[in-house]
């Protein structure tokens, strides 16, 4: 049997972090993941902010930042676009595209760098409470393990098995999960290419579609719908936004990703007797942009930072791994709850009224306008934007 | 064929409803929504615990390629 003080258990961005800090304060830890490549296959739209990788201390990479985004192009059905820039107003998720396959490998080896055992192709088949202690088996190449763990760290993604072995309710209701579908592609002609593009309506229902420029003609152009309002899959959708949007219906795909995205917001209960979970499996998505790979890490820190102080103080109940909730409710639940009103009026418009909004907006210069302005002129164009988005502003 | 011959039947039709298409791209969405966390993701398959499943077919409603099929008969 081995036998670590915490071991994390999925090495995506939130994972490695949490691993990377706990190790930084002097815990021993074990990382593991079930994939045999780190970062690979990748499951997302890459776009991170530049205020988050400056708040988690990590140096932006040539190596793995394709190209920077300068600002949002918001397009509405009919091709109206609204084009906002980051130094007009703050945009979360615009910033870096990354390369995930290569910023999830460093982001990992950063993690073994602090001192973190790391095991790949690795997958955590159960999980017993022993003597106050949690053990979880695995499998690795053929071989039956057993590790023994003062805390285990559950950063198995939107399909976290982990939290729900040690009774924490991570499943995820169809109506909180974006089914999601992305091409990479190159030949994409993209009008502002410094500018990060979101498209929405009724060709991606109950989400929005996107092309995230990486530099030169290549961009990861995907979408997100809800399976409970649409019969078609996501993958279908994706095939018919790519053939009728004008940026992309000459360019050809070189990589197809798949995935679920958890956009209900962050899971409730996130920590149980020697169990805590971070990242994606806690909810720890931006539910309006879907975006989770900082809000991943910063919750991944918190987790790592919590699980090595509880291993100091020799416990590892519940009770003393609380104030990680209390701490991911500060960081990212306040801010999560207000985009999550957003989203909910943003997918209660149909088509002719996103139309209207883009053409009343199309024009507005950001630079001058104040929030109550522009609140009165989207009330005046929508009036149920008063009912649900009042208490935001 | 006497009773436990029957009984036996029954389990593998019970174990071999679900049917992963070859196209599956096993990012784990399924096991995501799945209210019973019966799905176990690998690196390339998916097994089934379908002894405890109740057929609620969420897994199949939520994917986003169509890669997974009830058995029906």
């Amino acid at each position: 049997m081995i036998e670590t003080d915490i071991l994390v258990i999925g090495a995506g961005p939130a994972g490695s972090t949490a691993a990377k800090h706990a190790a930084i304060e002097g815990a021993s830890v074990i990382l593991m993941d079930k994939k045999s490549e780190i970062g690979s296959p990748k499951r997302c739209a890459e776009g991170v902010s530049k205020e988050g990788l400056t708040k988690l201390g990590i140096e932006p990479s040539t190596r793995w930042v394709t190209r920077e985004a300068s600002g949002v192009r918001m397009v509405s059905p009919n091709g109206t676009a609204v084009n906002l820039t980051e130094d007009k107003v703050k945009l979360p998720e615009a910033g870096y595209i990354l390369e995930r396959k290569v910023f999830d490998k460093h982001m990992a080896m950063d993690a073994g760098r602090a001192g973190a055992k790391i095991m790949v192709k690795t997958l955590a088949t159960g999980m017993r409470r022993e003597d106050e202690q949690v053990v979880v088996t695995a499998e690795s190449m053929g071989q039956e393990l057993e590790i023994k763990a003062k805390i285990v760290i559950a950063a198995d993604g939107p399909e976290s098995r982990v939290g729900r072995w040690a009774g924490l309710r991570t499943s995820l209701k169809p109506k909180d999960m974006e089914s999601c579908a992305q091409f990479e592609m190159a030949g994409v002609q993209m009008e502002e290419p410094d500018c990060i593009e979101f498209h929405f309506g009724s060709m991606s229902p109950g989400g929005y579609a996107w092309i995230f420029p990486k530099g030169d003609d290549i961009a990861n152009v995907g979408l997100g719908v809800l399976t409970t309002i649409t019969d078609k899959t996501a993958y279908q959708h994706l095939l018919e936004f790519v053939k009728s949007n004008p940026a992309t219906k000459n360019a050809q795909p070189v990589e197809l990703n798949i995935g679920g995205d958890p956009v209900g917001g962050l899971l409730k209960k996130k920590v149980t007797d020697n169990v805590l979970v971070t990242g994606d499996a806690a909810g720890m998505v931006n539910p309006l942009t879907g975006g989770g790979i900082i809000s991943g890490m910063m919750g991944g820190r918190l987790a790592g930072q919590v699980a090595a102080e509880a291993v100091v103080n020799g416990d590892y109940s519940k009770k003393s791994l609380k104030i990680y909730e209390d701490l991911c409710e500060e960081e990212l639940g306040e801010s999560f709850k207000k985009y999550l009103k957003a989203k909910d009026y943003l997918l209660s418009l149909s088509d002719e009224e996103l139309d209207k909004i883009a053409e009343a907006f199309r024009d507005s210069d950001f630079e001058t306008i104040n929030t109550a302005e522009m609140v009165k002129k989207l009330v005046k164009i929508s009036p149920k934007a008063l009912l649900k988005l009042g208490k935001l502003f | 064929m006497g009773f436990n011959g029957q009984f036996f039947l029954k389990i593998i039709e019970w174990t071999d409803n679900m049917i992963v298409k070859e196209w599956c791209m096993y990012c784990g969405e399924c096991a995501g929504v799945c209210p019973r966390n019966l799905i176990e993701v690998r690196e390339i398959s998916l097994n089934f615990n379908e002894k405890n499943c109740k057929e609620c077919e969420i897994c199949i409603q939520v994917c986003p390629v169509k890669a997974l099929e009830k058995r029906d008969d």
